[in-house]
C-alpha cells in the first residue's frame, strides 16, 4: 500500500474508518523503527496489534497518541490530521500506556478532576464520570489517598478511569493487562467488548497477551521488524497460515515464522547504515 | 569492576551525545560556557591588573583577593558535592539494579566517588580555572603554575567529595532519613549561612568607599578570609602563591596535607561504607514510609490542601453543581500548585527564599551607609538595587521554575497525549508561578528603596523594570526548561544546579542587564536624575527594551514547546 491508499470502509456499516493511519514511519538515525505502515482502525470495533519484542507496536501506538512525531506518514483521527489538528484529534483519544506513571502527589479524585479539566468537560459531567469510573474500577474508598501509596495494579486502573473519563471515540492501549490482577482482567475483557458494542467505541491495543486478542479483537494485525505482515481476522489469518484449526498462538508462530537469511535480510534493511558501518568497521 | 561501572556512564554519555538532541546542545553549550569562561578570564585579568596598580600593597591585594575566590569555591564545592552525592549514592536510578549485581561495596563506593566528583567540580572548571588562569597571566607567571594548577585542583575537588559522601552516608543512617533529599536542605541552609558569615566578615561594600578604611593596613586586614590552615583553600593558597609571585618554594606541609587529606577521608569514607552504605540506602528507600518532621508537615499540608476533607460523595456532590466548563489552563496550575505544597523537597526550600530577601535588606542597608555620598550616588544606588534584585529574581527563578517542565517526570505522557498544546502548557507553567516571583520582586524593590531613601518616582520606575524582568526571567526558565528536559531525573534542586540551568542563568543575567542599561538614560530622565537632556534615542532605546522583553517571553516559550516536542 502507499500514501494514496483510500480508507477502507467498514463493510458491514459503511462507516468511514476512524482511524487511518498511511506510510506511517519513525526512524531514529539510521534505524527504522516503523516502515511505512497503513492502517485502517474500523469504529465500533477492538483493532489488534500484535509482534513480537522490538517489532514497532509500541512506537506506532505512540505515534498514534501524538506522544511521538513520526519521520512520514500520515494519521487522520475522526477526520482530523494529528498533525495539523492536534488538539481536535487528541480530545476523541484516551491512551493507556503500559507502564501506568502518573502524578503521585495527587489523589485519585484530583488526578480525575484534573484530567477532565485537560479534555474542557463540564464540572458537572466531570462528576458524574468520576462517580461511574470510581465505582466501575473499584477505587472509590481510595479516592482521597495519596496515588504514591497504590499498588501497580491500583495504578492501572485509575489510567483507565482516566482515559475513559472523557468518553473518548478512540482507546489506545498499550499492554492492558500489565500489572492487573485475574478479577481485573475479566473486567477489562468485558469492558472491552461492552464499550465497542454499547458505545461504538474504537480500541486499538497491542498485546503480547494472545488469549486476550483472541477473546476481543475484532480484527488483528500482526507486525514485524517495523512492518504489518498479516491483518485481517482471526479466522482470516488462520487460513493465511494455514493453521486452520490453530488457536491464535499458533498462527501468531506460523506467520512470523522465518528462516535466517530471512531475518538477517530484515536486520539489515531495518538498521539501515548503522549496519553497515558497523560492518565496514569489522572488517 | 571499578572501570566497568565507570564505562558505563561514559558510554550512556556518548549515547546522549550521538542523539539527535544531543548532537544539537551539546556544541550550543559548549559555546555558551567557553564564551562565559572567556568573559570570567576578562573579568580576571581587569581586577587583577587594576589591583596590581595599587602601590605597596598591590600584590597583597592580589593574594587575598585569590585567597577570599578559593574560600568561596571550597564553600560551593561542599554544597554542590552534597546535593549530588544524595543523588549518586541514594536515589540514582541504576542503584536498584546494581544493588541487585554482584557487585563489592567497596567497588560501588569507588565509581560513585569518582562520578560524584566529576558532576560536582565542573563548577571549578567553567568558573574557577579561567580566574585562576587570569591571574597567572596578569601576575607573569612561570609556565609550570599551569600545570600545577590542575595537579592542585584535583585534591581540592577530592575532599569536598569524601566529606559529603561521608555526610550523606551519616544522615542517611542516623536520621534515618524520610526524603534523604531534604537533608540537603538543612546542609544548604548551614552552607548558606557559611557563606554569608563570611561575606559579612569581609564587608565588601567597604571597598567601594576606600575612605573608610584608616589605614592601608585596616584594608588588608579586611581583606583577609576568614580561613584558618586546617581548611584545603588555605593549602591551595600556599602552594600557589610562591608560584605565583615568584617567592619561595610551595609550602611543602601544605603539599603533604593537600594529597594526604583526600587519600585518607577516602579510606575513611570507604571503611565507613563498608557497614553503613546499605542502611543508609534502604532508609532512604524507604523514605516514604517513615516518620519524620517532615513528613508530618507534609501530612498537614496535604489535609490543607486536599481538595476537600469531606466523603468523596460530598465532593462529587459539590463538583455536581457546577455548569461550568472546566478550564484546562487553570487546571495545569491548580495541579503544579499542590504537587509543589505537597512535596516537601521543592516547598521547604523557600525558607532559602526567606533567607535571600533578609539577608538582601540587611545587606542592602549596609551598602547604602557605606556608599554614602560617595562613588555611586542615589543613581548607582538605585541601578545597584534594581541590578541586585534582578539577579534575585533570575536566581529564585532558576531553582524553581528552570525545573517546573522536568518535574512533570514519567507522568509527562499525560500532558503529551492530552488536547492541549505544548505551548499552552508552558504558558501554563508560566502563569502558574508568575504570582509568587513577582510579589518577592516587588517587596525587593520596594522595601529596598523605601529602607534607603529613595524617592517613590524612581522607586516605582525600578518597580515596572523588575516586574518586566520577572515577566522575561519566569517565561525564560520555563522555555529554556522544556529546551533540555530532565524528566529521569527525581531531584528538582540537582535539575537547577544542572548545566542547562546554569546556561539559563548566565544567558538571563546577560539579557537583563541589557536591559536595565537600554532603560538607564529613560529611568534617570523621567526620575530627573539625569544631567544629559533626553534624546529619541533615550525612548528608543527604552521602547527598544520593552520589544526585546516580550520577544523573549514569546520565543522562549514557542522554542521551548517546539524542541519539548522533539524530544521524543
Amino acid at each position: 500500500m502507499n500514501d494514496e491508499t483510500p480508507p477502507q470502509t467498514d463493510g458491514s456499516t459503511g462507516e468511514a474508518p476512524l482511524v487511518v493511519v498511511r506510510g506511517l514511519t519513525k526512524t531514529y538515525d539510521d534505524f527504522t523503527a516503523v516502515d511505512h505502515i497503513d492502517l485502517d482502525v474500523p469504529t465500533g470495533q477492538v483493532f489488534g496489534v500484535l509482534g513480537p519484542n522490538g517489532a514497532g507496536k509500541t512506537t506506532t501506538m505512540r505515534m498514534i497518541t501524538g506522544l511521538i512525531e513520526p519521520t512520514a506518514g500520515s494519521i487522520s483521527i475522526d477526520g482530523f490530521d494529528l498533525q495539523k489538528d492536534t488538539v481536535d484529534a487528541k480530545k476523541v483519544t484516551g491512551f493507556i500506556p503500559d507502564r501506568p506513571y502518573v502524578y503521585d502527589k495527587l489523589t485519585a479524585f484530583e488526578y480525575l478532576r484534573f484530567i477532565g479539566g485537560l479534555y474542557g468537560m463540564t464540572e458537572k459531567r466531570i462528576a458524574a464520570r468520576i462517580d461511574e469510573l470510581l465505582t466501575l474500577f473499584e477505587l472509590r474508598e481510595w479516592s482521597n489517598g495519596l496515588i504514591e501509596s497504590f499498588s501497580h495494579g491500583m495504578k492501572q486502573r485509575l489510567v483507565f478511569s482516566g482515559a475513559l473519563l472523557p468518553e473518548p471515540r478512540l482507546l489506545v492501549i498499550d499492554e492492558p493487562m500489565v500489572g492487573l490482577d485475574p478479577k481485573g482482567h475479566h473486567l477489562v475483557k468485558t469492558l472491552f467488548r461492552s464499550l465497542v458494542e454499547e458505545q461504538r467505541m474504537s480500541i486499538l491495543l497491542s498485546t503480547h497477551t494472545l488469549e486476550v486478542a483472541e477473546e476481543v479483537c475484532d480484527q488483528i494485525v500482526i507486525i514485524n521488524h517495523g512492518r504489518i505482515i498479516a491483518r485481517g481476522t482471526l479466522g482470516q489469518l488462520r487460513l493465511e497460515s494455514g493453521e486452520n484449526d490453530g488457536n491464535l498462538e499458533q498462527v501468531f508462530l506460523r506467520i512470523t515464522e522465518e528462516t535466517e537469511d530471512e531475518r538477517d535480510q530484515a536486520v539489515a534493511r531495518r538498521f539501515g547504515n548503522a549496519r553497515r558501518s558497523v560492518e565496514e568497521e569489522a572488517s | 569492576m571499578i572501570r566497568q561501572l565507570l564505562a558505563i556512564k561514559l558510554q550512556t554519555l556518548r549515547g546522549s551525545l550521538r542523539s539527535k538532541q544531543g548532537r544539537l546542545r551539546i556544541p550550543a553549550f559548549a559555546v555558551m560556557s567557553l564564551l562565559f569562561a572567556f568573559m570570567l578570564y576578562g573579568a580576571g585579568e581587569f581586577v587583577t591588573s587594576h589591583a596590581l596598580q595599587i602601590d605597596l600593597v598591590g600584590e597583597l591585594l592580589v593574594h587575598r583577593l585569590l585567597s577570599i575566590t578559593v574560600l568561596v569555591f571550597f564553600a560551593l564545592l561542599l554544597f554542590s558535592n552534597v546535593v549530588t552525592a544524595f543523588s549518586t549514592f541514594y536515589l540514582a536510578d541504576d542503584l536498584e539494579f546494581l544493588m541487585g549485581q554482584p557487585i563489592s561495596t567497596d567497588q560501588l563506593f569507588a565509581s560513585r566517588f569518582i562520578e560524584s566528583m566529576v558532576q560536582s567540580s565542573w563548577i571549578l572548571a567553567l568558573f574557577g580555572l579561567p580566574l585562576f588562569i587570569a591571574v597567572g597571566v596578569e601576575m607573569g607567571a612561570p609556565l609550570y603554575y599551569y600545570p600545577l594548577l590542575l595537579v592542585v585542583l584535583l585534591p581540592f575537588v577530592a575532599i569536598p567529595t569524601a566529606l559529603a559522601s561521608i555526610f550523606a552516608l551519616l544522615v542517611t543512617n542516623i536520621i534515618a532519613a524520610n526524603r534523604t533529599r531534604d537533608a540537603a536542605l538543612f546542609f544548604g541552609l548551614v552552607a548558606f549561612t557559611v557563606l554569608f558569615v563570611i561575606i559579612r566578615a569581609f564587608e565588601p561594600e567597604r571597598l567601594l568607599n576606600p575612605d573608610s578604611f584608616d589605614s592601608i593596613g585596616e584594608m588588608m586586614r579586611l581583606l583577609s578570609p576568614p580561613t584558618t590552615a586546617y581548611f584545603p583553600d588555605d593549602w591551595v593558597i600556599n602552594i600557589l602563591t610562591p608560584v605565583l609571585f615568584e617567592l619561595d618554594a610551595p609550602v611543602t606541609w601544605s603539599a603533604i596535607l593537600l594529597f594526604t587529606t583526600p587519600i585518607a577521608l577516602f579510606f575513611l569514607a570507604t571503611w565507613l561504607h563498608r557497614p553503613l552504605y546499605f542502611r543508609g540506602y534502604s532508609n532512604a528507600k524507604e523514605g516514604e514510609h517513615s516518620g519524620g518532621i517532615m513528613v508530618a508537615i507534609r501530612d498537614w499540608l496535604l489535609e490543607k490542601t486536599r481538595t476537600t476533607s469531606r466523603s468523596v460523595d460530598e465532593q462529587l456532590q459539590n463538583l455536581a453543581g457546577s455548569e461550568e466548563q472546566a478550564s484546562a489552563l487553570r487546571q495545569l496550575i491548580k495541579k503544579d500548585q499542590t504537587i509543589f505544597t505537597r512535596d516537601a523537597s521543592q516547598w521547604s526550600q523557600l525558607l532559602i527564599v526567606v533567607a535571600i530577601i533578609v539577608i538582601y535588606l540587611v545587606n542592602f542597608k549596609y551598602f547604602e551607609i557605606a556608599a554614602e555620598g560617595t562613588l555611586i550616588g542615589d543613581i548607582g544606588l538605585v541601578f545597584f538595587n534594581l541590578a541586585a534584585c534582578a539577579f534575585v529574581v533570575v536566581a529564585l527563578c532558576g531553582r524553581f521554575l528552570f525545573p517546573a517542565v522536568s518535574v512533570e517526570g514519567r507522568a509527562f505522557w499525560i500532558i503529551l497525549q492530552a488536547p492541549i498544546s505544548l505551548q499552552r502548557f508552558l504558558v501554563g507553567k508560566w502563569l502558574g508561578s508568575l504570582l509568587p516571583i513577582v510579589a518577592v520582586g516587588q517587596f525587593l524593590i520596594w522595601s529596598s528603596n523605601l529602607l534607603v531613601g529613595i524617592d517613590l518616582v524612581a522607586t516605582s520606575l525600578a518597580a515596572a523594570q523588575t516586574l518586566i524582568i520577572s515577566l522575561v526571567a519566569s517565561a525564560m526558565a520555563v522555555g529554556m526548561g522544556a529546551m533540555s528536559p530532565q524528566f529521569h531525573n527525581p531531584n528538582a534542586a540537582k535539575i537547577a544546579s544542572s548545566f542547562g540551568a546554569v546556561i539559563f542563568m548566565i544567558f538571563t543575567i546577560f539579557l537583563t542587564l541589557l536591559l536595565i542599561g537600554m532603560w538607564f538614560h529613560a529611568t534617570t530622565t523621567l526620575a530627573g536624575m539625569s544631567r544629559s537632556p533626553a534624546t529619541p534615542t533615550t525612548w528608543l532605546s527604552a521602547l527598544a527594551a520593552l520589544l526585546i522583553s516580550a520577544a523573549a517571553v514569546v520565543a522562549a516559550l514557542k522554542v521551548g514547546a517546539r524542541m519539548l516536542a522533539r524530544h521524543f
